[in-house]
């Protein structure tokens, strides 16, 4: 057999194209085609060869010029069918060929589209019925608590798990706890391709950064405005605006990091890049991280070789190194412990003894001015018996001076004699109560001090020493006192400033004037029992005193407050009221012996007592945790905190930021280094670094 | 007179994979240095990416407008997989991988990588199959296979009998109706001609040796035009195996795309919506 070339010209075979939509049923199965192939339709031609073809054609005859009109039907089977059949086409004008009709197929074409639009509608089918993951068509269904899990269904528009944390608190209202465009319309939907993403103010709607503005005030402007770590820099306009979409990924897994965040995001903004710690990060300060001065004193050096080698305290000595004291904090940091865990076995008892004299009542100069200060009180208590001794035999004495006259009218002598000798008895008891009166108060010799004591001074603003200045006020002082108790040192903390509620909390007003009017009378205050440390208010000899209940007590704080807040003052007697708060020596000062005293010039004048639980690096984040699972827990601490030696300096640069430094040598970045560099231990920014000055959940959230 | 062939699209297309990898690469560095500035280029690389598929949909655009003169359809099909390596470039650098992690994602990521799959491979096999066929030495077109195979036929039949007729023997007869009138039914041996093995050329060797062995004379005329018609239908039959599978192949490609592109739109509305 030999091919034929020509075999497909265009009268030997039929037009086929390949994007015909149907094909003849016949051929389909591989049969010999009809010549003529479906319609467009799909619809078989192929009942009959050809479509006659009804011809007109006007016959003119010569010999009479008539015009006479001829139709005929011809037969139109194409060339490659065989031509014109023989038979032609029947009288009717139908094909004389005919054969049964087949079932025309779509051709791959034809199915190709059909499968497209069969793929397009299941894709919308999946997206329209899985849309319902939260709550709709499939998809699970709201529980008695209106609670949907949607933990292991399909969905079509969630683009994959949250993290675990994000996927517990969404678990009730699903999407819209973040995407508000969740519960959108239609229309929404199609307004969103035009409208800026806001999804980061969802983010904090719980989440805060340390701002309170947003929480209360109401009118504060959108709460990112005190999210972000750039916004702490306000010298940097230029640095780029941050949102949460910006570090944080969500829909990546329950397991995923939200914060997957690299270093070259740090240095979008931070002028000073680097790649490498090991090789180029910036040198640590001088005197990192001692940079703050200390809230505490405490000399870790004399302690551990002085104090804990002393045989009398040698029991008290730490037993686990530095984690004796230093507990664990949930961020990592190694903070000292409580004065009641560390410090108050050696510390406790000196700080109850450590009294403070409030007013000390001092001899005035003018006689005239004791005797009002004294005539406040009445007899004082030596000289009650006597008074009430002669108040009896004048008593006893009164009827028979009453009865007299008429016994001596009556000339009843023996009458007259038994009243005199009554009266001669009464008189000589009234001698006697005068002189036991007398002999009582020790008037020769003034029972008081030389001076105003400090605090009295400063409340009644006059010189302690100059008894001529402050006598006029100190006697006006001691006769209210004497009448209304603590009223009148109340009135003259007030009038300084001070808190008298707090300062005067537990002083009994009948102890001022017991002591006051024990002055008055030149007598000692004798108290019924002898003040034991730590008591309180207390009055001794001439002086009302405060023993501190124990470490932090709250009305010696409110002492030193009251020197710092007039630490500047010119007032008489300020300075040294403040010096006697604020030195470390006897009375409140000594609580300076540990605590630091704000600096004079410092602008805020008050204590920090308490050593700050808040990070004071907010933008540092170093672990103690993993450091001391490689190191030993006592004595691996000193593998980066070095005591300094004793009478060693600092090298060169580095220098103590104020005189309560603690005592250890800056950290030496290379032993950073010798483990975190390139090969060994992680160094990225995000292990030492956190964006977020002081993340929290809001309260409302939780 | 400079006649064209198909290599004179190679500087197009090697011109378009420059100009493509740049531009991934560009892009791939815009995205990266927007994330190291606290920003996010998926927006952009979204609208990139979908903007590529959709000027890959558009070669089946420029397939049915043939009338239109858009260029030749080499450059078009140039342009098609250098835009379509593109895309998976784009791909890359949109999601900042190669899989995702939620339900529609993850059917989405699986279609593209279908489509992308089978593009490639089609890609190959449309640049394999076209020299498979030239070594057949017979051409056809696909749609007119069934009236070659069932002309073949008629004349395979037509031999049969002439060779009853010669000799008086049913041999030839009985060995068309029993041996030879399935295989001439339609295309047999699909397989083997698609993988280019010769199970096919083998049977019917084997066929016509034993039934040479069992005729005579007067029926070798018959049974040699019997076997020059059953060869034909060898190389038909390869033809209609290759062009078949080539014509299948584009339809899975295009399915896949309709059905991802569906997909691209749905996400493109989600990312927008839920943006806020």
């Amino acid at each position: 057999m030999t091919e034929d070339k020509n075999r497909f010209a265009h009268d030997r075979s039929p037009y086929e194209r390949p994007n015909f939509p149907f094909r003849c049923g016949r051929e389909a199965a591989f049969g010999k085609p009809c010549p003529r192939g479906p319609t467009a339709g799909g619809d078989c031609q192929g009942i009959a060869d050809c479509t006659p073809f009804r011809t007109r054609k006007v016959v003119t005859n010569p010999d009479t010029g008539e015009e006479t009109e001829i139709q005929r039907w011809e037969c139109r089977r194409p060339a490659h069918a065989g031509g014109p059949c023989a038979e032609g086409p029947r009288p009717d004008g139908a094909c004389s060929c005919s054969a049964p009709p087949c079932a025309p197929k779509p051709t791959i074409r034809r199915q190709r589209g059909r499968w497209a639009l069969l793929a397009v509608a299941a894709m919308v089918a999946m997206a329209l019925a899985f849309v319902g993951a939260a709550g709709g068509i499939i998809g699970p269904q709201p529980d008695h608590e209106g609670v949907l899990s949607h933990v292991g269904w399909p969905s079509s528009v969630n683009p994959g798990p949250l993290s675990g944390k994000h996927e517990q608190f969404t678990a009730k209202d699903g999407c819209v706890s973040c995407h508000v465009g969740h519960s959108d319309t239609l229309t929404g939907w199609a307004g969103a391709l035009f409208e800026r993403a806001t999804i980061a103010d969802a983010c904090v709607s719980c989440h805060s950064f340390g701002e309170k503005q947003a929480d209360t005030d109401s009118k504060a402007a959108s709460p990112m405005a005190f999210a972000a770590h750039n916004t702490k820099f306000p010298s940097r306009p230029d640095a780029p605006t941050a949102t949460c979409m910006g570090c944080h990924t969500e829909h990546k897994g329950v397991d995923a990091s939200v914060t997957p965040i690299v270093d070259g995001q740090c240095a979008a903004c931070h002028t000073t890049k680097f790649d490498d710690f090991a090789e180029s990060h910036p040198k640590f300060g001088a005197n990192f991280p001692h940079e703050s001065a200390r809230t505490i004193k405490f000399p870790h050096g004399k302690h551990l070789d002085t104090h804990f080698a002393d045989p009398r305290y040698a029991d008290r000595a730490p037993t686990e190194g530095c984690v004796s004291c230093h507990t664990d904090q949930a961020d990592g940091r190694l903070l000292p412990g409580s004065f009641e865990n560390g410090c108050a076995a050696c510390h406790e008892q000196a700080i109850k003894e450590q009294g403070m004299a409030v007013f000390g009542l001092p001899e005035l100069s003018d006689p005239e001015l004791t005797a009002e200060a004294r005539d406040s009180c009445g007899f004082p208590a030596p000289q009650l018996e006597s008074a009430r001794a002669t108040l009896d035999a004048l008593a006893e004495a009164l009827p028979t001076m009453q009865s007299l006259g008429e016994t001596a009218e009556s000339g009843d002598v023996d009458g007259v004699m038994s009243a005199v000798e009554t009266l001669n008895e009464a008189q000589a008891t009234i001698t006697e109560a005068q002189e036991e009166m007398a002999e009582a108060v020790d008037m020769s010799e003034a029972v008081s001090l030389d001076s105003l004591s400090p605090t009295a001074a400063f409340l009644l603003a006059v010189p302690a020493e100059e008894v001529d200045d402050y006598s006029e006020a100190a006697a006006e002082f001691l006769i209210a006192a004497a009448a209304d108790g603590a009223a009148p040192l109340a009135e003259a903390i007030e009038a300084k400033g001070g808190d008298a509620t707090l300062l005067l909390a537990g002083l009994s007003p009948e102890l001022v004037t017991g002591v006051t009017c024990a002055w008055a009378a030149n007598t000692e205050y004798e108290p019924k029992q002898d003040p034991e440390p730590g008591a309180g208010w207390t009055a001794q000899e001439t002086q009302v005193s405060y023993l501190p209940t124990g470490h932090a007590d709250a009305v010696t704080k409110g002492w030193i407050a009251l020197g710092l807040a007039n630490r500047a003052s010119e007032d008489e007697g300020a300075d040294a009221f403040a010096e006697l708060m604020l030195s470390a020596g006897d009375g409140p000062g000594r609580c300076f012996k540990c605590h630091v005293a704000p600096a004079a010039d410092a602008e805020k004048q008050a204590v920090q007592w308490a050593i700050p639980r808040r990070d004071i690096r907010p933008f540092t984040a170093f672990n103690h945790d993993p450091h001391l699972n490689v190191l030993d827990q006592g004595a691996g601490c000193a593998t980066c905190h070095r005591q300094l030696e004793p009478g060693a300096t600092l090298a060169e640069g580095q220098s103590r930021p104020g005189p309560h430094a603690n005592d250890f040598k800056p950290i030496d970045q290379q032993t950073c280094k010798d483990c975190h560099h390139p090969g060994g231990v992680r160094q990225d920014c995000g292990l030492c670094h956190r964006y977020h000055s002081n993340p929290s959940i809001r309260k409302r959230t939780m | 007179m400079i006649i064209r062939t198909v290599n004179s699209v190679r500087p197009f297309g090697y011109t378009l994979a420059a100009i493509g990898a740049a531009v991934v690469a560009g892009l791939a560095y815009y995205s990266h240095q927007q994330h190291l500035q606290l920003s996010d280029a998926t927006f952009v690389t979204g609208w990139v990416l979908l903007t590529a598929m959709v000027s890959l949909a558009l070669f089946n655009i420029r397939k049915r407008l043939s009338m239109m003169p858009m260029g030749r359809a080499a450059y078009w099909l140039a342009l098609h997989v250098v835009v379509g390596l593109f895309a998976v470039g784009m791909f890359i650098v949109h999601t900042g991988g190669i899989w995702a992690t939620g339900f529609y994602e993850q059917v989405m990521a699986g279609l593209f990588w279908a489509t992308a799959l089978s593009g490639v491979f089609g890609w190959l096999y449309q640049r394999a199959m076209p020299r498979r066929l030239t070594r057949i030495g017979y051409e056809v077109v696909y749609e007119r296979i069934p009236a070659e195979i069932a002309a073949l036929r008629e004349e395979a039949e037509e031999a049969a009998l002439d060779g009853v007729g010669a000799s008086g023997e049913p041999t030839l007869g009985r060995f068309y109706s029993e041996t030879m009138e399935d295989f001439f039914r339609r295309p047999r041996f699909i397989m083997s001609h698609l993988l280019g093995a010769g199970a096919a050329q083998q049977w019917v060797d084997i066929r016509f040796r034993t039934v040479r062995g069992l005729i005579g004379g007067q029926e070798e005329p018959a049974l040699a035009r019997l076997e020059a018609a059953a060869r034909r239908k060898l190389s038909i039959d390869a033809h209609y195996a290759i062009q078949r599978s080539l014509k299948l192949w584009v339809a899975v490609h295009v399915v896949l795309s309709a059905a991802l592109l569906t997909l691209a739109v749905w996400h493109l509305i989600l990312v927008h919506v839920y943006a806020r």
